[in-house]
């Protein structure tokens, strides 16, 4: 089986600054993966073709103005176009699902960031116009008649928000941010309203460390679904209707932060916890994308995560780069799903970390290292079957019996990058740099998708996720004017 | 000396194609090197082996309970050797018996996983309970109520051209049983080299329906068996059973999520089942079996 696969990304920033209190920035990014291949049985190059393909797309512009004595606007207009697909072709049917989602947003923001009292204030609005076809099918052939084309569309959403944020300080070692968000999410027929609060107070302990108390609440109205069954990138996005309710989420965290100047160094370490109301996942045997009445099969339930952060940072220096680790657990509950248990989400990741190194050992000339490691996420695989006779008598169906939900880690995804940069004179005009390495150095697979093989030590058969992209030699150029 | 010189060119030439050569090895070399072993998944838990029951109650009264026990995810598939598969899996040290209306039934072993009874007195709407006792996999029990017998008001089959294939359409008419009443309509395209091939999983087209909306009454309804062309002089089997809710409710499901890249994508779920410590469906219906040749 041949698998073409290839990805591009382009991205784009223009800064412009008409006056010495004003700038303007335009920026695009797009990018595209394409996965097909044919299965072909018989050989004879006539099989089943599929393909999944995504895309997104942004842009953005954006003027920030200072006015003097510290009062500053951002305004912000930008557009963001995220699709993918899956396609697939036998004999005279043709089966395409998609989905897509475009938002179309502005936002507002005023600040002062030194008023009286060492305090400061920002306010602002943003209103995005979101455009959904969640699951769109459409069919050519026999398999019409089996699965109806989409009959509907787009779902729109509008979400507005308004917030004030204020921060000041009361006493001279004490710090509180203090801010309140309103909400609100407007259908045809329904309009919903959280207000999100949140508020942080830090103490200094002395001059070098401080601990940080902070609680928040966040209200989303585009739901993340995802899939426990398989591992491939194909998470719906969803929007509030009349009978999804949004996601509502309250997070407390507790942190300590110490600076160690005589090395440059900061060492953060912070623990939280988050509740979250309303999530939305898919009824047991939802039959993903090729579903016309998509909707009643959601249903919305509860999840928490909680964890640790760990952070070691050096900002300055010839050696410089930084340490991160986060411990974390995330989980889900809906009444129908596991017996009303709590059990693992897809993406709890328990371990996430990097370690990101960079040394000048020249004016121009620099070397770096990244590694990076974040445990698999969870699947759900069928671990058995068995054979009950067929509706006709004429032979047996097998029928597969799945592992709890999530009950299976996939492999742990990590990888070594390094290279080395090397950059223009710091007093040209145009401004240029080099940066050669390699990615992925030891050649671990980045898990994708999911495939059946024969263990040759044991004779049996077991599940590997193959990878697509080993080690790749690198070469980049990059200029700015 | 001069054929010293007048090979200099030609070792030119074979250097340079053994430098491309071996510049080539290299990197066929550096990139089938770049290529990652895939990642093994580890920790999927082991299946709990358990018995399965099918039943069949076949016109004459007679009772054949198909015993045999699950296996791993990996073990058997589609392209399996159905005999090998058959003789992996079957059941052949159980005690079985079916107790109801009153009295005891035993089943006899009859080979390849079967268990029969030819004087079992099934009573409509009694409800009966089947005892399985297996030294080697366990001990299951499953409870099922007698349905009444509901035959085809009327079916047909014609030939029919879809504007890309040429397939078989169903017609048929049922009168609907006193009380509430679920319906399983299966047809298959009847070809002796694709049942003999086609004994896992075999290709079953199959209608699932409630009487909610014609209580009482009839109904008339139509469908094609998709993906299988079909020629007149063609056979197919077109049968009607009269089944319990629980046996629906689990068809129902199978229906949605049984074929192709919907089974391999569909959110995971276990199929319910009436068989307490087992996995299947003990079942007491008998169908109404049609053979049907097609016209023109």
């Amino acid at each position: 089986m041949e698998v073409p696969y290839y990805f591009y990304d382009l991205n784009g920033k223009l800064i412009f600054n008409p006056t010495k209190n004003d700038k303007l920035e335009l920026s695009h990014y797009g990018g595209d993966d394409r996965l097909d291949y044919l299965r072909d049985r018989n050989g004879d190059g006539i099989g089943q073709t599929t393909g999944y393909h995504s895309g997104n797309n942004s842009q953005s512009f954006r003027w920030n103005r200072n006015y003097g004595n510290s009062w500053y606007h951002d305004a912000s207009l930008y557009r963001t176009a995220y699709r993918y697909d899956i396609h697939s072709t036998f004999g005279t049917n043709q089966l395409l699902a998609f989905s897509d989602i475009r938002d179309l947003g502005i936002k507002f923001q005023v600040g002062n960031d030194s008023l009286r009292n060492n305090s400061s204030i920002q306010m602002g609005a943003e209103v995005i116009h979101h455009t959904l076809s969640p699951n769109v099918v459409n069919t050519s052939g026999t398999i019409a008649e089996l699965l109806k084309s989409s009959s509907s569309r787009g779902r729109i959403a509008t979400e507005t928000a308004a917030f004030i944020q204020y921060e000041l300080q009361p006493a001279p070692k004490v710090r509180v941010s203090a801010g309140i968000r309103g909400s609100a999410a407007i259908l045809s027929n329904t309009t919903y309203f959280n207000p999100e609060p949140r508020l942080a107070v830090r103490y200094m302990i002395d001059d070098k460390s401080s601990i940080k108390a902070s609680y928040s609440r966040m209200a989303q109205y585009l739901h993340r679904v995802s899939s426990s069954a398989i591992s491939s990138p194909t998470d719906i996005w969803y929007p509030v209707t009349d009978s999804i309710k949004p996601q509502v989420a309250d997070q407390v965290g507790i942190a300590y932060q110490r600076h160690i100047p005589s090395y440059n160094t900061m060492f953060s370490v912070e623990a939280y916890y988050k509740k979250m109301h309303q999530l939305v996942g898919y009824e047991e045997g939802t039959n993903l994308f090729f579903n016309t009445d998509f909707e009643s099969s959601l249903i919305q339930g509860d999840g928490k995560a909680y964890g640790f952060e760990f952070l070691l940072r050096k900002q300055a220096g010839k050696f410089s780069g930084w340490i991160n680790y986060t411990l974390s657990w995330s989980w889900r509950q809906y009444a129908s799903i596991n017996n009303g248990e709590w059990f693992h989400a897809r993406y709890d990741r328990r371990h996430n970390g990097a370690v990101v190194l960079q040394y000048a050992f020249a004016r121009r000339w620099a070397a770096s290292m990244v590694w990076e490691y974040i445990s698999g996420a969870r699947f759900t695989p069928v671990i058995g079957q068995y054979a009950i006779t067929s509706p006709s008598l004429t032979g047996v169906d097998l029928v597969p019996v799945y592992a709890p939900i999530n009950s299976v880690k996939l492999a742990d995804a990590h990888r070594l990058d390094f290279g080395v940069k090397f950059k223009s004179r710091p007093a040209q005009v145009m401004q240029w740099q080099i940066f050669v390495g390699v990615y992925n150095a030891y050649n671990r697979a980045n898990p994708v998708g999911m495939l059946v093989a024969l263990d040759e030590a044991t004779g049996q058969l077991k599940y590997q996720q193959p990878g697509l992209f080993g080690l790749l030699p690198f070469v980049s150029y990059g200029i700015r004017f | 000396m001069g054929s010293g010189f007048k090979n200099i060119p030609r070792k030119r030439d074979q250097l340079a194609k053994g430098a491309a050569l071996g510049l080539a090895l290299a990197l066929l070399m550096t990139v089938s090197a770049c290529i990652p072993d895939p990642l093994d998944v580890r920790g999927v838990p082991e299946l709990e082996q358990k018995i399965v029951v099918s039943s069949q109650l076949i016109p004459g009264q007679a009772v054949a309970v198909l015993l045999t026990k699950s296996i791993g995810a990996l073990d058997a598939s589609d392209d399996s050797d159905p005999q090998a598969l058959l003789d992996q899996i079957l059941i052949a040290d159980a005690s079985v018996r079916i107790d109801g209306n009153g009295q005891s039934y035993p089943l006899t072993y009859l080979g390849e996983g079967v268990y029969g009874a030819t004087d079992v007195d099934l009573v409509i709407g009694q409800q009966y309970t089947l005892y399985v006792n297996s030294p080697g996999v366990g001990s299951v029990q499953a409870k099922t109520t007698v349905k009444p017998f509901v035959s085809f008001a009327d079916v047909d089959a014609i030939v029919t051209f879809s504007g890309r294939d040429t397939l078989a359409q169903i017609t048929y008419t049922i009168d609907d049983a006193v009380g509430s009443n679920w319906y399983m309509v299966n047809a298959q395209h009847v070809k002796r080299e694709s049942i003999e091939e086609r004994i896992l999983n075999p290709r079953v087209t199959t209608k699932m329906l409630n009487d909610l909306s014609f209580e009482g009454g009839s109904t008339t309804d139509d469908f094609k068996i998709l993906f299988d062309e079909v020629k007149p002089g063609d056979t197919l089997a077109v049968m009607l059973s009269n089944i319990d809710k629980d046996y629906y409710d689990f068809m129902k499901l199978r229906e949605d999520t049984r074929f192709g890249l919907a089974a391999a994508i569909g959110e995971p779920i276990n199929y319910p089942t009436n068989v307490e410590g087992g996995l299947g469906f003990f079942n007491l219906y008998v169908p109404d079996v049609r053979i049907i040749t097609l016209d023109e």
